[in-house]
């Protein structure tokens, strides 16, 4: 019953995370590459709650169901989300089990936002602009990486220690 | 709810790419640049940002080129149809200007190679 619950819990990140890709799509923003990431909220809540392993998942199974939804899938914007979203969420996990006491999930949130930013650039560079010119953006996107990701950082705080109510949830919130 | 630890990586990412503008400007130097063939052969490279007057010899005569305004065209040519001085100044990557009768081939390489550097949705 345990595991039920925890699968369906697991699910239902993966729902709002595919939403939450979905809907950022609209957001009006200056330009292509500048983007919230808010859908990193969930991979970290992910993370913060079940680990590595099931943070992978939400996010592997976000991109596809995100850009099959908003018509992207294989698309450029595909490879950008799966890569960046898949050296993030490495990232974050790996950074969340060493570091759990010493930085918080803002501290955490900021690291997996700049991996986020600099992964899709070089996946940019080698799959579709073979120019260097191209790694000019690099420092105002990740200016702008570091402020989402304490966005983000601040809202997977929140999340999580909501979540903590659930009983079916094993997991020490770190305020 | 922000550790010690995070206001200090929070800080050291800010300078870091605060840090890294100039080296990035670095980049840069990739000038465009105008490459004269005739025949198969290059004639010479030459950079857009210095207007000059070149002549070029081809196969009837002398070809004008003239580099102005980070563009290039061709003045005058010995050929019947002139197609190559109706087809006025390029200065983007990849763009050609051709006199076939003379065999002159005048291209511009470097910087972005497309005009549009990508579409993504």
């Amino acid at each position: 019953m345990r595991k039920i619950k925890r699968n369906a819990f697991i699910s239902s990140l993966v729902a709002m995370a595919v939403v939450i890709h979905s809907v950022e799509m609209f957001i009006p923003s200056p330009s292509p590459w500048l983007r919230f990431g808010f859908a990193n909220i969930i991979a970290l809540t992910a993370i913060a709650m079940f680990g590595l392993r099931v943070g992978l998942m939400v996010t592997i199974l976000r991109v596809f169901l995100g850009t099959i939804l908003m018509g992207t899938f294989f698309t450029p914007a595909f490879f950008l989300g799966m890569g960046g979203g898949i050296g993030s969420t490495l990232v974050m996990g790996m950074a969340y089990k060493q570091f759990k006491g010493i930085f918080s999930l803002v501290g955490i949130s900021v690291m997996g936002a700049y991996t986020h930013n600099i992964v899709q650039l070089v996946i940019v560079y080698l799959l579709f602009i073979r120019h260097s010119e191209i790694f000019y953006v690099l420092p105002v996107l990740l200016l702008f990486g570091i402020l989402t990701g304490i966005l983000n950082g601040i809202a997977a705080t929140y999340l999580t220690t909501h979540m903590a109510r659930f009983s079916f949830v094993q997991f020490d919130p770190i305020s | 709810m922000l550790t010690l630890a995070d206001k200090i990586l929070i800080a050291g990412l800010v300078i870091l790419t605060l840090l890294s503008f100039p080296i990035i400007k670095h980049f840069h130097h990739e000038g465009k640049w105008v490459v004269i063939e005739v025949d198969g052969r290059v004639v010479g490279d030459f950079s857009l940002e210095e207007d000059r007057l070149i002549p070029v010899d081809g196969k009837l005569g002398t070809t004008r080129v003239k580099i102005v305004n980070k563009g290039v065209r061709v003045l005058d040519s010995p050929c019947p149809h002139k197609l190559c001085v109706k087809s006025g100044p390029i200065s983007r990557s990849g763009e050609t200007l051709v006199c076939l009768p003379n065999r002159v081939f005048i291209r511009i390489k470097g910087g972005d190679e497309q005009s549009v550097d990508a579409v993504t949705k």
